[in-house]
């Protein structure tokens, strides 16, 4: 009798791939808050989120068998799914509302105005707080790239136009946040 | 995309950052994933920025989904003896047990030379299935070679509209700026004060046009490309040591640039233009490093 509860990630996510259901329903287990938070945070919308979260769990058991470990550790790789997972479902509501009236283009703006509320994540747990620790160090125009692509899904092209700077301007700001993000968070953890 | 295409030798390097945020528009991303399907080293550097971006996911407050989410994606999923099939070949059927009858010694022969005219019925149907499902096989791979020609067309096409998008909008703003330039030129009254490059190798020049009173003016740069790789100045104003920023100027490819300037008061009331490099590692509060600069001499002090 297999406990899948504690065999390690990257053994669940091979038992998936072998269409162990068990195995994705540990999978559910130990990522179902982290991906439901992020869906409900993106979208701001609770239905939308478990629907959202859904999908990504049956994109999980379909893509179980394409994970390999030069793609990183299991947790980053899961969560990468999630996230572009959420990201098409912001575009594609985005493209249908604009379709439908344009006006609920700007109604659907899911920009939140100001800072990262990191805040209250910080308050609820560690994690949160490492990152708001790393995303502080950053210059706030790569903070601002930061918040509007991964937090509310808008490409470089999109982020250029609404914030009348050239795609370069935006395409370099990007890395440089993401290298920073990287040294800031790394360097936490060696601390 | 295949394995030996001309495309893989490029690495996607630039946009790898984009792509762990999620930053990257459909075709762009396309073109990513597939190349990270056989590029190890890609996908190594990915991993390490996916690793940065999973802490970003899991920095939002948490919440517990819905109890009954789990159950709902359950039942979504095949039922375990159709997964089994799905992931697994078809087993062969087992063949069926060879029966000994009461038929008569008589009928034996007759029995053999059905059986083997069936078998032999049998091993030519084989035949022909087996050619059949060959030139099916070829007809499925050529229109899968012809549907992957269709999609990399397709995105190819999509990156060359956003490119014309991005262009379109900064040549918008670039005929809006020369308005602004050409309508301040008409005014007879205005000073043209020349900005002069900080280090004496520089062939950049700038010229700053303003009006009478001080209170409009237009900045233009030429040439700063040979020198340079900067694409943009961060520009100020100052006196008594202290600078006022104006906002930032962008030049072009070959170093051409044009931004109208509407100062909190008159120009006048300054000692400096200054143009810094701007760089996104700079904090927007602070100056670079001081590329080009003009001193303000207002017409009355003449």
């Amino acid at each position: 009798m297999v406990d899948y509860q504690s065999l390690e990630d990257r053994e669940l996510i091979q038992r998936t791939a072998a269409g162990e259901k068990e195995a994705l329903a540990a999978i559910y287990t130990r990522y179902a808050t982290a991906v439901y938070s992020l869906a409900r945070y993106m979208l701001r919308h609770e239905a939308m989120a478990e629907e959202a979260a859904q999908e990504v769990f049956l994109n999980l058991w379909l893509k179980a068998g394409s994970y390999n470990s030069a793609r990183g550790e299991p947790r980053a790789w899961i969560m990468s799914v999630a996230h572009h997972k959420i990201i098409d479902l912001i575009r594609s509501r985005r493209r249908a509302a604009a379709a439908a009236d344009p006006k609920e283009y700007e109604t659907l703006d899911l920009l939140p105005s100001g800072q990262l509320p990191t805040d209250e994540a910080a308050a609820r747990n560690i994690e949160g707080e490492r990152v708001r620790r790393a995303l502080a160090k950053l210059p706030p125009a790569q903070q601002e790239v930061i918040r509007l692509s991964y937090y509310n899904g808008w490409s470089q092209s999109e982020i250029a136009t609404r914030l009348n700077q050239p795609l370069g301007t935006v395409k370099t700001r990007t890395r440089l946040a993401m290298q920073k993000l990287r040294v800031e968070l790394e360097q936490d953890d060696a601390e | 995309m295949t394995p030996n295409s001309p495309q893989n030798f490029y690495h996607p390097e630039d946009d790898l950052e984009a792509y762990a945020l999620g930053a990257l528009d459909g075709a762009a991303a396309r073109e990513v994933e597939s190349h990270l399907s056989h590029c190890f080293h890609c996908s190594r550097t990915l991993a390490a920025l996916e690793t940065a971006a999973a802490a970003l996911a899991l920095a939002v407050p948490q919440q517990r989904p819905p109890a009954g989410l789990q159950a709902g994606l359950m039942a979504q999923l095949p039922p375990s003896d159709q997964a089994e099939m799905e992931r697994r070949p078809a087993a062969a059927p087992a063949p069926a047990p060879a029966g000994r009858s009461s038929i008569s010694n008589y009928l034996m022969p007759l029995a053999a030379v059905l059986v083997i005219g069936l078998f032999a019925a049998a091993l030519l149907l084989n035949f022909l299935n087996a050619n059949r499902l060959n030139d099916l096989q070829q007809e499925s791979a050529s229109a899968a070679a012809r549907l992957n020609q269709l999609e990399s067309g397709q995105a190819a096409a999509d990156t060359r509209l956003e490119q014309l998008a991005a262009g379109t909008a900064h040549a918008d703003t670039a005929l809006k700026h020369l308005m602004a330039t050409n309508y301040l030129m008409a005014q007879q009254a205005t000073q043209p004060l020349p900005l002069q490059p900080t280090s004496g190798d520089s062939q950049s020049e700038g010229l700053l046009l303003v009006t009478q009173d001080g209170r409009r003016a237009v900045l233009m740069l030429a040439n700063t490309a040979r020198e340079s790789p900067a694409r943009s100045y961060r520009v100020w104003l100052a006196r008594n040591g202290q600078q006022v920023p104006m906002g930032t100027i962008n030049v072009d490819a070959a170093g051409w640039g044009t931004m109208p300037l509407n100062p909190p008061e008159s120009l006048y009331g300054f000692d400096w233009v200054n143009l810094t490099v701007d760089e996104p590692t700079i904090d927007a509060n602070l100056a670079g490093e001081l590329a080009l600069q003009t001193r303000i001499v207002s017409p009355y002090s003449r």
